[in-house]
């Protein structure tokens, strides 16, 4: 109680506490949130959560070289909201009926910034693409690639090496003595295209084995769009001094690339970090129903098969809009579809933190009708001591 | 008598108006002998539903002319479902009337035709077709956010002629004399080639050029005319033609019937066109009308436009009580603005029940609910402060809403079919509806405030009034407050069960997020007595631009700040009201303009914004 009553007098608690405060953040949050609606005229939705609602602060560049930070971020806003409501709440509101629905909801608004705070931080989106009749174990993510080295050697098993893209830099050798060989990035591609035949520039990289000889990269401009990728790509250098060759990968080749080092066998892939599923999903049948005459959508549906999921014999059930399928704690969505509807795109997230926007909204929406409650009751008093 | 009338007066004011609105749902009289209403109600499947001829004919109308009616040469003034007649059964006599309108130089440029000429027949257009495909199709190449004005422009003519060549074949092929003709000897060729044991080569040949003939036609029209029979699905005339072929070999009566149809209006036969339709509506399954015949009645009765009419005279009457006759104008005033409301209500509830649909389905249904919520709240705070307030700015929304609604339906259908993401009705009626309340809820705030700001600045506000304008729009942002926070939540819920992300940072969510806090800013400023009556009017009317933004000006983001599509008309609209609301709130800081009649009038000093209690800053 005394440590309360310390915090209560505490001059930073007190000035934490105050209405300007509140009022200042709110203003701010209204010009970020603005910035960055406008800002995705400009950029892709996902490069503008981050710079703007994902971050402490937004800096902007002036100039060349200089940068400054002109606006606090999504992240600043919320910690020093919080911050405000919680010692607003020590140092003003006191444990009452009267005040109970403005702490109602004002609880709630904490879970909810918690809740996407939480949800920025451990949530994954991933994909699982299916043809139909195909099985997979695994989802893809939308953006994290890695640079995948397998071992085919043996006839049951296969060892697995992946270096994620952000190890993947320009000019940097990976000798690690886990690996069974010596990588050498000669370049990276953040975004590009694969176009035949060879570049004029004769300094340019060139592969010498697998898919990419013959062939040549070119870089594009970032994927700004929600509903394209950016499509990675490398050049590396295999073996000391190239001796396994030098490779073209890139997330556009999906056929394996092989290739044999101290008599065993490898392929080689730039390929979507992969998230393994404890079961496996089967794309059994996908439909795609448009309106009477139109091109307009009526309906998306994916009708898969759970197989491997505890033991459990497999069992089909359909995934559709606004119908998603929870399961070992991830959700899966109907998102997209693709070759002529007979490829479904599932949207598979995995968020601990789902559950606290309907609990902050119940106890908003109980909180508010209580305030309200309250406030219409006490306007009627007046009224009825003045008839009295 | 004197006494009676006295207390009853406001209800012969609301059964006037009420007459008045029904006036448009009785029948209209045959023309030349034509029973066009009963065409009118024709069902066909058209763009996903089931719809009365009428409204193809009135949607495409608006999306030609702007307008739903034709004005021809003579100076009368033709209904759609005419015009569509004579555009599929008679084209000679359809393609002179000037129903195409262009507003774009650089298309007028393309079309060689006169810089101030802005309405053009068919006819002239027609041949420069091939011309206008190549402009279109490099335009549609684009992007739509990238297209510029002369882009969009020339794409949406080339689709105005599209949609008019979808009505010219919807019966026929254009231009078929004797259509009834024809289809009977295709019929004919049909048994022939099916009893023969061999078939004649010439009747084969003639066979295959007539199925050519209806592929072509099936492909150029997207009118489903012939109903479903024998489980098949609604089909054109030239696929129910091509279906007798493969399947049943025989002729589905539907489109005989509108063989037979096209051939009587071309032949001017009166008689028998009534009498066909006339059979047709006894003899056609009850699962293919569904709810045209009320969506017929709809379309006649005019319902939104007459409402409009009232509505200004409302806002008109209550402007008038702050003048003179306060008591009787302001009743005049509050009964007008709630017959309006009655009638509006009532096309809201009739379009819910022709769409089987919550009330807000698309940008158009928005704003024809968002100015229905804004009339209730209006007219509610009429009913507690009887001062007019309420009532004008109810009409005034009402009215202006309705018109936004009359611009958006320029489109095409209002009621289109929902794409399977939006398809949730629980969705559609929570969600959506609770955050388009919340919009009104801010307009009406928004209009408060400025009747506050204005008339302040006038002189002409008298102390009452001040104080419950303060109190109305506490109350009102309060509501809206509540409402498009609870809406977001609703919103980030759904998206949350439909891809798994309760908050994406998306535009519109955003949007909706800033109204939300806006609303929360000017309570706690309130609160924290941060500011005082004026302020926090100044502060509701900035909160019609937000709301503007986000119900507009979002998903016009892409457009506006693009190059040259910064000028389109809706976008100049918008930024005349952005304009204009912050002109009004900079009239908070202007000095005093009293008007010289009231000077001697005690008028309102800035109060602290109570009663609301204001937090202590311990």
């Amino acid at each position: 109680m005394k440590a309360t009553r310390l915090l209560r007098k505490s001059r930073i608690v007190r000035a934490l506490a105050s209405l300007r405060l509140t009022v200042t953040c709110l203003i701010l949050a209204g010009i970020l949130i603005l910035a960055g609606t406008l800002a995705q005229v400009d950029r892709g939705i996902w490069q503008v959560q981050e710079v703007y609602f994902q971050s402490l602060v937004i800096w902007v560049p002036f100039g060349e070289s200089i940068s400054l930070p002109l606006l606090p971020g999504g992240h600043l806003i919320g910690i020093v909201l919080v911050l405000n409501l919680l010692a607003a709440h020590l140092t003003r509101f006191r444990l009452s009926w009267r005040k109970s629905g403005i702490q109602l909801i004002h609880a709630g608004l904490i879970l909810v910034l918690m809740g996407q705070f939480a949800t920025d931080l451990y949530a994954t989106e991933s994909s699982l693409i299916l043809d139909e009749g195909a099985q997979r174990n695994y989802t893809e993510s939308h953006f994290d690639v890695e640079l995948a080295l397998i071992d085919t050697s043996d006839q049951t098993i296969d060892r697995v090496h992946t270096i994620p893209w952000s190890r993947l830099q320009t000019g940097k050798q990976i000798d690690d003595e886990r690996l069974p060989i010596r990588i050498e990035i000669v370049k990276t591609l953040a975004n590009s295209r694969i176009v035949p035949g060879h570049q004029i520039d004769p300094s340019e990289t060139v592969a010498d084995r697998g898919t990419g000889v013959g062939v040549s990269l070119v870089e594009v401009a970032r994927a700004t769009k929600t509903d394209e990728r950016d499509v990675p790509a490398a050049y590396i250098r295999l073996g000391e001094g190239g001796q396994a060759g030098t490779w073209l990968v890139s997330t556009a080749i999906n056929q394996p690339q092989s290739f044999t080092w101290k008599g065993r066998s490898y392929t080689i892939a730039l390929r979507h970090e992969r998230y393994y599923l404890p079961f496996s999903v089967r794309l059994t049948d996908f439909t795609h129903e448009k309106h009477a005459g139109t091109q307009i959508p009526s309906s998306f549906v994916s009708e898969v098969e759970i197989v491997g999921y505890e033991g459990a014999p497999p069992r089909s059930q359909s995934i559709y809009m606004n119908h998603p399928m929870r399961l070992d704690g991830k959700t899966f969505y109907q998102a997209s579809f693709a070759n002529n509807d007979t490829t479904s795109i599932l949207q598979v997230v995995d968020n601990p933190a789902w559950i606290t926007p309907y609990l902050a909204c119940g106890m908003i929406a109980l909180g508010m009708t209580i305030q309200f409650t309250i406030g219409l009751t006490r306007a009627r008093r007046p009224k009825q001591e003045a008839a009295a | 008598m004197n006494k009676a009338f006295k207390q009853y007066w406001p209800l012969l004011v609301l059964l006037a108006w009420l007459g008045y609105a029904v006036q448009g749902v009785a029948p209209s009289k045959p023309r030349d002998g034509f029973d066009l209403d009963a065409a009118g109600r024709i069902p066909v499947m058209h763009q996903g539903r089931v719809k009365p001829l009428d409204t193809v004919a009135r949607s495409t109308l608006l999306m030609l002319s702007g307008k739903q009616q034709v004005k021809l040469e003579s100076g009368d003034k033709q209904p759609a479902i005419e015009w569509l007649l004579d555009v599929a059964c008679h084209p000679e006599a359809a393609d002179d009337p000037k129903v195409i309108t262009i507003h774009d130089p650089g298309v007028k440029g393309l079309i060689d035709a006169e810089p101030d000429q802005k309405h053009f027949s068919a006819h002239a257009l027609m041949p420069q077709r091939q011309h206008i495909l190549i402009q279109a199709q490099a335009a549609a190449e684009l992007e739509s956010p990238n297209r510029n004005a002369y882009q969009k422009a020339v794409l949406r003519l080339h689709e105005q002629l599209l949609a008019y060549r979808r009505l010219q074949n919807a019966f026929a092929p254009a231009g078929t004399d004797d259509f009834h003709e024809e289809v009977r000897q295709y019929d004919e060729l049909l048994q022939h080639a099916a009893n023969a044991e061999q078939r004649p080569d010439d009747a084969l040949i003639q066979l295959a050029t007539l199925y050519d003939r209806y592929q072509r036609l099936a492909e150029l029209t997207d009118l489903l005319t012939v109903h479903p029979a024998h489980g098949a699905d609604w089909s054109t005339v030239g696929d129910s033609l091509l279906n007798t072929l493969d399947q049943s070999g025989r002729l589905h009566p539907s489109t005989l019937f509108f063989a037979d149809l096209r051939d009587a209006y071309r032949q001017r036969n009166a008689t028998r066109f009534n009498q066909l339709v006339q059979t047709y509506h006894t003899n056609i399954p009850p699962s293919a009308v569904g709810m045209s015949n009320t969506e017929a009645a709809f379309n006649r009765a005019g319902l939104f436009p007459r409402a409009m009419a009232i509505y200004v005279v409302g806002f008109l009457l209550a402007c008038a009580s702050w003048m003179k006759w306060p008591k009787t104008l302001s009743t005049a005033a509050l009964t007008t603005t709630f017959a309006a409301m009655l009638v509006h209500s009532t096309g809201l509830v009739l379009r819910m029940g022709i769409e089987g649909r919550p009330p807000v389905t698309n940008l158009y249904s928005s704003a024809v609910f968002v100015g229905f919520g804004a009339v209730i709240l209006g007219l509610i705070l009429e009913r507690f402060y009887r001062s007019g307030i309420g009532s004008a700015s109810a009409a005034a929304i009402g009215f202006t809403t309705l018109i936004i609604a009359h611009h958006l339906s320029l489109g095409g259908d209002t009621m289109e079919p929902m794409r399977a993401v939006l398809d949730s009705n629980f969705w559609l009626a929570t969600h959506v509806v609770i955050i388009t309340l919340g919009y009104a809820g801010t307009f009406v705030a928004g209009l408060l405030a400025a009747i506050y700001l204005i008339r302040e600045r006038l002189g002409n506000l008298s102390r009452s009034d001040s104080r419950a304008l303060n109190t109305m729009v506490y109350g009102v942002i309060c509501f809206s407050l509540l409402f498009s926070f609870i809406g977001t939540i609703l919103g980030g819920i759904w998206a949350d069960q439909s891809w798994g992300r309760f908050w994406g940072w998306d535009p519109k969510e955003n949007g909706a997020l800033l109204i939300v806090i806006w609303n929360a800013i000017i309570l706690h400023a309130r609160w924290g007595g941060l500011a005082k009556a004026r302020g926090i009017m100044q502060m509701a009317v900035f909160g019609n631009n937000i709301t503007a933004f986000s119900w507009f000006g979002v998903n016009m983001m892409g457009v506006g700040l693009h190059a040259y599509g910064f000028m389109d008309k809706a976008m100049i609209w918008l930024i005349g009201f952005m304009g204009l609301n912050l002109v009004i709130l900079a009239l908070g800081w202007s000095p005093r303009l009293a008007l010289p009649k009231s000077k001697t009038k005690k008028t309102a000093p800035d109060p602290p914004a109570s009663p609301a209690p204001v937090l202590s800053q311990e």
